[in-house]
């Protein structure tokens, strides 16, 4: 079954970057969706069933924070896996996302292969 | 809350901080979003620059606050936006988004070295900054806060962190 996959960053080029890489996977991939922010992102996962969320930290509007909190606050969300990738790279911000409910925690830049393999462990979580 | 340039001018307000710590880090940087190979070292008084790009992110936490502002030529902010997205052909759009993707990465990076490992509380959004305000705050700041980049013994971008420490 085709993985749909939503993509949190106010950077368009680093949503660019991460669909060219899931999309060169190599697995069966639906719907990619974009957000520019925390807000467009729940408003994306209302539209559509969306199977993993990538999501950047430091965002305007609405903050990755923020944006993990409420998904996992709603249960049909809740267990959704989230990859949280943010600019910070110390233990204090993984430990903080992974607390919050991010599922893997990852630092900035990312090549296309560390979001293949973000991906694929992604998808090993797929129930 | 934000800030300017010539609210850091005062070095009583600053940590004696080992920014010679940032130059490696800063060029692994580089390497890892752009696949460029760079030198990074403290400018002179001689050298003149004029930067037409340029973003600015403010970091805030426990151990801090403070501002890193990441500036670079045209030519050098296209080539740093075509490597990252792998891509040839872009709107002027993308290389301003990118440069400030890069200045957000740097900031982040910045300060956890600075602060001895601790991150900031908050980060960002970066904006970017018009050329005279880029020109103002990199000659305003002291020389021991600004760093220069170079590709191939010309000089393509600059960096300025200011990053004070926490007064309370």
């Amino acid at each position: 079954m085709a993985i749909n996959v939503l993509i949190v960053d106010d950077s368009a080029g680093t949503r660019m970057v991460i669909e060219r890489a899931i999309r060169l996977s190599g697995d069966d991939i639906g719907d990619i969706r974009h957000a520019a922010n925390g807000q467009e992102a729940l408003l994306a996962l209302r539209e559509v069933w969306i199977d993993m969320i990538f999501s950047d930290v430091n965002m305007p509007v609405m903050d990755g924070w923020e944006f993990i909190r409420r998904v996992r606050e709603t249960e049909i969300w809740s267990s959704i896996p989230i990859a949280a990738i943010t600019s910070l790279r110390g233990e204090e911000a993984r430990s903080s996302l992974h607390d919050l409910g991010a599922t893997t925690y990852h630092s900035k830049p990312l090549s296309p292969e560390n979001i293949v393999s973000i991906f694929t462990e992604m998808k090993a979580r797929l129930t | 809350m934000s800030m300017t340039a010539s609210d850091f001018n005062s070095p009583s307000q600053f940590q004696a901080l080992d920014r010679t710590a940032l130059l490696e880090p800063l060029k692994h940087v580089f390497r890892d979003f752009a696949f460029l190979d760079l030198e990074v070292r403290s400018p002179t008084d001689q050298e003149f620059v004029d930067w037409i790009l340029a973003a600015v992110v403010y970091c805030e936490g426990d151990f801090g606050d403070g501002e890193v502002e990441l500036m670079v030529t045209p030519e050098f902010g296209m080539t740093v936006a075509r490597n990252y997205l792998g891509a040839s052909d872009l709107p002027e759009s993308f290389t301003q988004d990118i440069l400030k993707e890069a200045t957000n990465i740097i900031a982040g990076r910045s300060y956890e070295i600075l602060k001895h490992g601790h991150c900031p509380r908050n980060l960002g959004p970066p904006r970017l900054l018009e050329p005279n305000q880029a020109m103002t705050r990199w000659n305003r700041a002291p020389s021991d806060q600004r760093t220069l980049i170079l590709a191939d013994d010309r000089i393509v971008g600059g960096l300025v962190v200011t990053l004070r420490e926490n007064m309370e």
